[in-house]
């Protein structure tokens, strides 16, 4: 071999030589980047004390897996639109919490049929929230949060009204007498200066409306595949809005201007120390004692009327893993992290909701918070989550108007109600 | 084609000065435009996965069986009749009092101009809290203070007789300094030697306003009115703060209608269909106010 011909042997060799620790660079960077996962994990209308813990635990997390990651929290009004917009331009969350039924149709989440099976506490999630979760067979999210309506009470005004703060209504009629003995002249002017009750008369009535239905007939008005009841129970609703409109005889001012209270209005009314008593979820106390600091103390809960079903409305979330995630065994193992009741009940209250697992009820930590401990009574008690059907945007403003007609004296209650059934039964053809 | 090229050619520096604007232009204005278009002929949901092209549907839906569309026309129409009627008089009188020589003019114009450097959102929600029926301020002085018991825990938000005209009275606070100025400044560009000339003829304060004043800002006049009418129309800030078109829809305008249909009630078609309505009625006032540009040789 000449040594022109050894030259390009001697290149091959020393090229050779400098591609080998190269490829050994990059497969040990390749690792390396393997190592370092990032998650995006959005969750909507978290108060700041309940992303800063769920961030704590993402950061705990990483410390034990070396898995990062970032929590992100949007307020309510822009999350759903946040996350479409997300999908959108390709880089949605790689975990996420909130409904999962319509992403499932958009082929936006991943079916965790298997890893849902082989969790410990499968059984003890509530039905209603498995139900939801559950489409085609497969199983699409985690139940992780919940919250639960009950009657919000200033326990002065009811002590001074000789009323016992902590003994829940028997039944509907009860809770009106109440809200009757609760409406007083406090300073003998020969003026109602306080109310037995917060009417919702404008834009979430339906909140009320489905409280009463829900816990008259126990069952669910509406289902996912775009199933409403509402019409076989024609007399439950029109007992529904009579007794929203015999509330209403004791809340501020009367019927009329209750059609235009809004919640927020409720929650400063209740704040200014002028109603007596409302319905809401427990952690709002936080909001109307953050409004009048002297409420602390005096604002407790009990339990919507024991009679007949005792059941209350709950609301809350699942928690559910993007189809286009890189990385859905680490957004599984989050999952489970956030999961483990020592990482679940922080990372649910001190985002105002509890975690929904029945088998926490009787956990003391939960029962610490005292606003926890009010929901988990509920809880146990019985609790309806509404199905999220397609047209409820459509149907829920027909409740709107038929309570705001009666409230205003417009129609009576049996023609507020046949008009509001024919025209949701035009709207349900859409859906059938 | 050649004369256009050549045009371009020669004017190819400013055209490219102006290119990024027109892109911003494209981009924020006119792709809205026709996506709303678009959507107003589409049945859908949020949600949706297919959405149902149903042509004129959303448009018939809207004036033939939305009783409250027709309604929130109505309440846009008697806001902005009020709104601009008001604030048009009230502006015009005040710039009128400004263009003389009155002691502390400068702190007063300056003063005139908070309402207007307030945010809308800020102002809308300070201006709820005061019209409040059981805790607002007014109520408080009109019938704690000075003792007048009609106005005690008087519903001026909640009251469906003056749920509107309460976020009327906040809008006219809202837009009147940016009138007096604009009318200020259009009194100030009447030359004094007019009103000279009309006080050696004999002519009194209201002469003068009728021979110099009015003919002296006519084309400013019909500018402002117009620009206030295209302004008001489409509100949509201070209604939603202070009343979010309630009770029972007495107070909602036409841009409360849109939102609420399309965030609230899930029904983004109708809503884009009654925000191409808005349009199209505010087109009809945005020519006359271009035909008065170029009257004025502005344009």
């Amino acid at each position: 071999m000449t040594y022109r011909e050894r030259i390009p042997l001697a290149a091959l060799a020393v090229a050779l030589f400098a591609l080998i620790p190269t490829l050994a660079f990059a497969a040990a960077a390749g690792e390396a980047a393997q190592e370092n996962i990032e998650l995006n994990y959005w969750v909507g209308g978290y108060p700041t004390e309940g992303v800063e813990k769920l961030q704590e635990l993402a950061d705990s997390f990483y410390d034990e897996t070396g898995i990062r990651v970032e929590v992100t929290s949007f307020p309510w009004g822009e999350y759903v639109a946040k996350h479409l917009s997300a999908i959108e331009i390709g880089s949605p969350p790689d975990i996420w919490e909130g409904g999962v039924t319509s992403y499932q149709v958009m082929g936006e989440v991943l079916a965790i049929t298997d890893q849902f099976e082989g969790l410990p506490y499968k059984s003890a999630l509530p039905p209603a929230y498995v139900n939801e979760i559950t489409i085609d067979g497969e199983r699409w999210g985690v139940p992780r949060i919940m919250t639960v309506w009950a009657i919000m009470v200033n326990r002065e005004m009811f002590e001074a009204a000789g009323l016992d703060p902590d003994k829940p209504p028997e039944d509907w009629d009860e809770l009106l007498q109440m809200a009757e003995t609760l409406t007083r002249d406090t300073d003998n002017d020969g003026e109602i200066d306080q109310f037995g009750w917060g009417s919702h008369g404008g834009r979430l009535s339906s909140h009320q409306f489905l409280i009463w239905m829900y816990q008259q007939t126990g069952e669910n008005l509406t289902t996912k595949e775009g199933g409403f009841f509402l019409p076989q129970y024609r007399q439950e609703v029109i007992n529904a809005i009579a007794h929203m409109n015999a509330l209403a005889e004791f809340s501020p001012g009367g019927p009329e201007p209750s059609a235009a209270y809004q919640y927020a209005d409720l929650l400063r009314l209740m704040a200014e120390e002028e109603i007596a008593m409302m319905t809401t979820t427990p952690y709002n106390a936080r909001t109307v004692i953050g409004q009048n600091p002297a409420l602390d103390g005096k604002i407790g809960f009990i339990n919507l009327p024991l009679k007949p079903t005792g059941m209350s409305m709950a609301g809350g979330g699942h928690i559910a893993i993007s189809s286009k995630s890189k990385h859905p065994e680490a957004a599984w193992r989050f999952i489970e992290y956030l999961q483990i009741p020592e990482n679940a009940i922080p990372g649910t209250t001190l985002s105002r909701y509890i975690p929904a697992r029945l088998d926490l009820i009787d956990d003391p930590r939960l029962h610490a918070d005292q606003w926890a401990s009010y929901m988990m009574q509920q809880a146990q008690q019985g609790v309806i989550k509404q199905e999220p059907h397609p047209g409820w945007g459509q149907l829920r403003e027909k409740i709107f108007d038929a309570v705001a007609v009666t409230l205003l004296g417009e129609k009576t209650v049996e023609q507020a109600v046949d008009d509001m059934l024919a025209e949701m039964a035009v709207i349900q053809e859409a859906y059938k | 084609m050649r004369m256009v090229t050549a045009t371009l050619r020669r004017n190819r520096v400013p055209y490219l000065l102006i290119l990024p604007s027109m892109l911003a232009v494209l981009a924020v204005l006119l792709v809205p435009l026709f996506y709303g278009v678009g959507f107003s002929l589409f049945r859908k949901t949020i949600m949706m996965l297919r959405p149902e092209f149903v042509g004129l549907a959303n448009y018939v839906e809207l004036i033939v069986h939305e009783r409250f569309f027709l309604n929130s026309i109505k309440n846009s129409t008697i806001w902005s009749v009020m709104v601009v009627s008001v604030t048009t008089l009230i502006s015009f009188t005040s710039a009128m009092l400004l263009n003389q020589r009155l002691r502390f003019r400068r702190l007063i114009r300056t003063a005139i101009l908070l309402p207007w450097i307030t945010p809308m959102v800020t102002a809308a929600t300070v201006w709820g809290l005061i019209f409040s029926d059981r805790y607002g301020f007014l109520n408080h002085l009109l019938g704690n203070v000075l003792g007048i018991e009609y106005f005690v825990n008087f519903g001026w938000l909640i009251d469906r007789r003056y749920s509107l005209l309460s976020a009327i009275l906040v809008q006219i606070w809202k837009a009147f300094p940016f009138f007096t100025l604009a009318y200020l400044a259009a009194l100030q560009s009447i030359p004094r030697d007019f009103y000279e000339a009309a006080e050696l003829e004999g002519a009194r304060l209201f002469a003068k306003l009728r021979y110099v004043t009015l003919p002296g800002i006519r084309t400013t006049f019909q500018i402002l009115v117009l620009l206030n009418i295209l302004w008001t129309f489409k509100a949509f800030t201070v209604v939603y703060i202070m009343t979010k078109g309630g009770p029972y829809h007495s107070s909602e305008v036409v841009g409360v209608y849109a939102w609420s249909m399309s965030f609230f009630h899930n029904r983004p078609g109708l809503g884009s269909a009654s925000g191409v309505i808005i349009f199209l009625l505010l087109l009809v006032f945005a020519r006359f106010y271009l035909r008065n540009l170029r009257s004025q040789g502005q344009l």
